[in-house]
């Protein structure tokens, strides 16, 4: 604990409302009592509140790494204001009475060893844990409800087809916002918020045409996803016993929510790895209604770009943790890692933070993939699936970046190109005005992390560039 | 692979899907793609493909049509996907890079607010940027651009706190960008640039200025002109300036030359207080460096007095006129011209024939001037001013004798003016008031603030109480005096029930309980029973402040009060403070009346 900066409590916090109610806690000298245990693994005092009472509020580092927040204020938030205003007071300096452990807390620490204690017993008792089993005529119950749901889909989706999109009114477009109501009562919220991603594009205001475009593709991507999903669904519910998809995305497209347990059983757990963090942008997903931080990490040994996706459903929003840009390198002994490719979504549970050091920058350079020609035609394998994701991430090394016009490039050492315009993320952060700011040796011999994109209409591929990385430095054009 | 031939089939695709499938039914268009399709296929099996699925789409069934089409588009799609563009056509040139030094190392969740405040419209944006501030996160090279940007926003404060807080934060480092952004054609955002810029290379820039001050908008012609007010080999170009067309360009010249100040710049200025811009040229006359100029313009005034006094008609409207010009041009004058300044006013303000209706402004301005000398022989006269021309500046004499003399010196002086109806003696009261009211301003506290007890002399308060006017007597009541009071408890006794008494009552209910008059808490408990009778809803603040400060043995009688009203939250706020002055400690409460108030606002905050 004696080590905790700023920086460190910032990333406790919730989000960035939570961190200046915290400092202003402390700058309101909201904290009559601040103390701290002899062995310094416990910070506690009392904060004053709208109340009579003060709310009575401790942080407990018995765990290195793993602080563990307790406040007697009725706050949803975890951690409160009131804990990270403990730690505030404490990183900035004002003086903690030392004081022994409260007998409350002495007591819930005991319960939790005992907890702890409880729970490794029952793991060594029965050895591997339990294969969890399946209610077969549940499944297949499930199953068949989920193909009537993807029936109604196709269904609609031909009709609609047979139509023409130029026909779509109003009423239409209300008619297929019912549609996906009823889809809620058949387990494929994926398949879902798909056709609400289609109702949406429809519903923009502005240029037709590229409404037009946009609600193609999707109704391309819908008809291959009822294609897929049925004939998947159908082999399934003809026999139960078979594993579940991991070879795709198509479970979770379908709108399955994989559990790590899950995750493990199909062996998709990785022992010991180390990430680093090489971009990070949170953004609205309207169709599925939640927000999105998306992180996007190197594996430090193999190089695979992994992402994290932490969901934040709108009506929830206020109670989860909104992720932030991490600096620090990420060790796991456990990282689950879903299924879909190339940019796998990943998880982990326990983590431990290290310092970054320029031998990881220089680690990162060596795995960039030196060929441009290479990474466009793992990129257009990929994007040609109707299912994929359609913005793929590489780490690529270039030799430079230069200016064809107002078109900035990047150019591998056998002079080829990619054209960096695509603005897919984040219109606020222009990559071309902050190119020129950089160091000419930073846009020399470099790597930089792209995210690629298609564009149907002009019929070029081109990427957004999210970060550079030298030897001595990441240089995020995102967050 | 003819990708032409690919792009024609998906706009045949693409109108297939807007017009919808049903109308694929031996489509001409698609017809006539077949042949060239199936030529190509006949080396490429994928193309093969595609002509075998448009062929499927216009020879099916009306109800098959839409799976046909989804076919075909899926398949035309995935191939187009592999044929996506890199290259890019044209001369590569490379990109120099800067010397930067920032870093990209601010998080997401402090830097995304920073950059939406500044991209967007909508509230609570500037509180954004002093956060920023604040917390240092500012300083990130992804913040530079849009920062520069912000100079550009329509709300004036975003780009005022942009300009001189932000910005300079980044030293050098912002040269590139404003360099960049800098639209010589643009408009304020753009002027702000050249200013700032400014600031940074200074006369490493004159090229630029000197570009922006004669093909600029007119917006960065004023901006540049006004800065190369500190170049003083630019007089010449400047001199030129004062005669251009648009007012802007002339204003910013006029100022330009005022800094300068030189032989040539003083004359130009002095003309132009003589001339058609004598009004635009006040306000950079006033800042001139030279006092040269204001000793001419003094001499020029009492030449303009002598007009005045001698001609008649349109000379004269002019002549006056032009003394008025004169003196708002001595306004915050250099001290080292009080000397010159003086003998002018003294003359001006003693002279019987000026003062007249016609001349009232510029009297006025010229009384101004006196009392901002501040010396005790400009002092001596204002207050010797009292009473002559009818009183007329009776006023400003109040005002200098306030600052010159002892306070008992100036009741003695002015108390006698007070009363009557005359027009003196409201003006008196104005001065008097807003002396007051000044006073108050200043003093942070509740709604009863009194004034310093040493500045006023103490018989004030009595023939404030004399003309009624309670406001007044309630500023300057310091203790329990039995003629204020009964003046006082008169007030709250009578007087109907209009928002007006009830706030005055309130007020000197506080007073009292401030004088710890021992009448208070029954004339608040009279005062509570009256408003309870038209019904009490609401308890204000000052009525919170009086009820607290009620003393133990008062307790049993607002708690039957209390228990009489009807409504649920006044009587269940009134019973806590009931509860809360019994808790009180005995000594606070004996001690003064105030003292619980404070203790109980120590517990509620």
């Amino acid at each position: 604990m004696a080590s905790i900066t700023e920086a460190y409590v910032d990333s406790l916090a919730p989000n960035a409302g939570a961190m200046k109610n915290g400092r202003d806690l402390v700058k309101k000298n909201s904290f009559p009592l601040l103390c701290m245990t002899g062995d310094e693994t416990l910070l506690f005092g009392e904060c004053k509140g709208s109340g009579k009472e003060p709310y009575r509020c401790s942080v407990d580092f018995i765990q290195q790494g793993n602080p563990v927040f307790r406040c007697s204020c009725p706050s949803r938030q975890f951690p409160c204001k009131h804990t990270l205003g403990l730690l505030y007071a404490h990183v900035l300096g004002k003086p903690f009475e030392k004081s022994d452990i409260p007998p409350e807390i002495a007591d819930k620490r005991e319960k939790a060893v005992k907890r702890e204690e409880k729970k490794n017993a029952s793991a060594a008792g029965d050895g591997e844990s339990p294969k969890r089993k399946v209610n077969k005529s549940a499944l297949i119950k499930k199953i068949n409800a989920q193909l009537e749901g993807l029936g109604i889909l196709e269904k609609l989706v031909l009709q609609l087809v047979q139509s023409g999109l130029g026909g779509l009114d109003k009423k239409t477009i209300q008619v297929m916002e019912d549609q996906v109501k009823q889809l809620g009562n058949h387990y494929i919220p994926g398949a879902q918020a798909e056709l609400r991603e289609l109702v949406l594009i429809m519903s923009t205001e502005g240029d037709r045409e590229s409404v037009y475009s946009r609600g193609i593709e999707q109704l391309i991507r819908l008809h291959a996803l009822i294609r897929k999903g049925k004939s998947y669904l159908e082999q399934r519910a003809a026999q139960p016993e078979l594993p579940m998809e991991t070879e795709s995305m198509l479970e979770e497209q379908l709108g399955h929510a994989w559990q790590l347990a899950e995750l493990r059983e199909y062996g998709r757990a990785r022992p010991e790895t180390e990430l680093l963090q090489l971009s990070f942008i949170s953004y609205t997903d309207k169709a599925r209604g939640e927000f999105v931080d998306a992180g996007w990490w190197v594996d430090l040994r193999e190089g695979t770009i992994h992402t994290t996706r932490n969901l934040r459903p709108f009506r929830a929003a206020k109670s989860i943790k909104e992720e932030d840009t991490v600096h620090a390198v990420i060790q796991t002994g456990e990282l689950f890692v879903y299924p879909g490719a190339p940019n796998a979504r990943v998880r982990w549970e326990k983590g431990e933070f290290r310092d970054v050091c320029e031998k990881d920058y220089r680690a990162v350079k060596a795995l960039a993939a030196p060929s441009f020609a290479d990474v466009i035609k793992r990129v257009k394998n990929g994007i040609k699936n109707p299912l994929a994701d359609k913005n793929p991430v590489m780490l690529i090394a270039f030799q430079a970046v230069e200016r064809i016009g107002d078109t900035y490039i990047l150019r591998d050492t056998q002079g080829k190109q990619l054209p960096v315009t695509a603005n897919i993320w984040a219109a606020s952060l222009h990559s071309g005005s902050i190119l020129p700011l950089l160091h000419g040796d930073d846009l020399k011999d470099q790597a930089a992390l792209v995210m690629f994109r298609h564009d149907i209409e002009s019929g070029r591929l081109a990427v957004q560039l999210m970060s550079i990385i030298t030897d001595r430095r990441i240089i995020r054009l995102l967050y | 692979m003819s990708v032409d031939l690919l792009l024609d089939l998906q706009q045949e695709v693409r109108r297939l899907f807007i017009a919808g499938s049903a109308m694929a039914q031996g489509d001409m268009r698609l017809a006539k793609l077949v042949p060239q399709l199936k030529k190509l296929g006949e080396s490429a099996p994928v193309i093969n493909r595609l002509a075998e699925a448009a062929e499927g789409l216009m020879s099916a069934a009306r109800e098959k049509s839409s799976e046909k089409l989804l076919e075909l588009a899926t398949l035309l799609s995935a191939v187009l996907h592999t044929l996506g563009k890199t290259e890019t056509v044209g001369e590569t040139q490379t990109i120099e890079g800067s010397a930067v030094t920032l870093t990209t190392d601010v998080s997401y969740r402090k830097l995304q607010p920073l950059l939406e405040a500044l991209t967007t419209k909508g509230q609570g944006r500037l509180e954004q940027l002093w956060l920023a501030w604040e917390d240092r996160s500012f300083l990130d090279l992804r913040a530079l651009p849009a920062l520069c940007r912000g100079l550009d926003d329509s709300y004036g404060d975003v780009p005022d706190y942009i300009q001189e807080k932000l910005i300079p934060g980044f030293g050098r480092d912002v040269i590139p960008v404003l360099q960049n952004q800098l639209n010589l054609n643009g408009g304020k955002g753009d002027s702000r640039r050249l200013q700032l810029l400014h600031r940074l290379l200074g006369e490493s820039m004159i090229e630029l200025l000197l570009e922006a001050a004669v093909s600029g908008s007119i917006e960065l012609r004023a901006a540049a002109i006004k800065l190369l007010g500190g170049y003083g080999e630019q007089e010449p170009f400047l001199l030129e300036q004062t005669s251009e067309k648009r007012q802007e360009v002339r204003l910013a010249a006029y100022y330009a030359l005022a800094r300068i100040g030189s032989d040539g710049a003083v004359e130009r200025l002095y003309e132009a207080i003589r001339s058609k811009d004598r009004e635009l040229a006040v306000a950079p006359v006033r800042q001139c460096v030279s006092t040269v100029l204001h000793e001419r313009i003094i001499v020029q005034a009492e030449e303009d007095l002598e007009r005045w006094l001698s001609s008649e008609g349109e000379d004269r409207i002019r002549a006056a006129q032009q003394l008025h010009i004169d003196l708002r041009c001595l306004e915050g004058a250099d001290k080292r011209l009080t000397g010159v300044v003086y003998p002018l006013l003294r003359k001006l303000l003693l002279s019987k024939a000026f003062i007249v209706t016609e001349t009232e402004t510029i009297q006025e301005a010229a009384a101004e001037l006196l009392l901002e000398l501040d010396t005790p022989e400009g002092n001596r006269l204002a207050i010797e001013l009292q009473h002559m021309h009818n009183s007329r500046f009776i006023g400003y004499s109040f005002r200098a004798a306030y600052k010159q003399l002892k306070p008992s010196e100036v009741f003695d002086r002015f108390a006698g003016d007070l009363t009557g109806g005359s027009h003196a003696a409201k003006e008196l009261l104005r001065t008097l008031e807003s002396i007051v009211s000044g006073q108050l301003q200043l003093l942070t506290g509740d709604v009863d603030k009194v004034v310093l007890e040493e500045a006023w002399d103490p018989r004030w308060g009595h023939v404030f109480a004399d003309k009624d006017l309670t406001e007044l007597v309630c500023s300057f009541t310091h203790r329990n005096e039995p003629r204020i009071a009964d003046y006082l408890i008169s007030k709250a006794k009578y007087g109907n029930s209009s928002w007006n008494d009830e706030t005055m009552k309130q007020r000197v209910l506080l007073v009292l309980f401030r004088i710890r008059h021992k009448e208070a808490p029954q004339l608040l408990l009279d005062w509570l029973e009256k408003k309870a009778q038209r019904g009490f809803h609401y308890i204000d603040w000052n009525t919170r402040c009086l009820i607290s400060s009620m003393p133990k043995s008062y307790v049993q009688r607002l708690r039957t009060f209390a228990e009489r009203q009807l409504h649920v939250t006044v009587r269940g706020q009134i019973l806590e403070f009931v509860e809360t002055i019994e808790a009180a400690p005995e000594e606070t409460n004996e001690e003064s009346g105030t003292g619980i108030w404070e203790w109980i606002k120590n517990k509620m905050s």
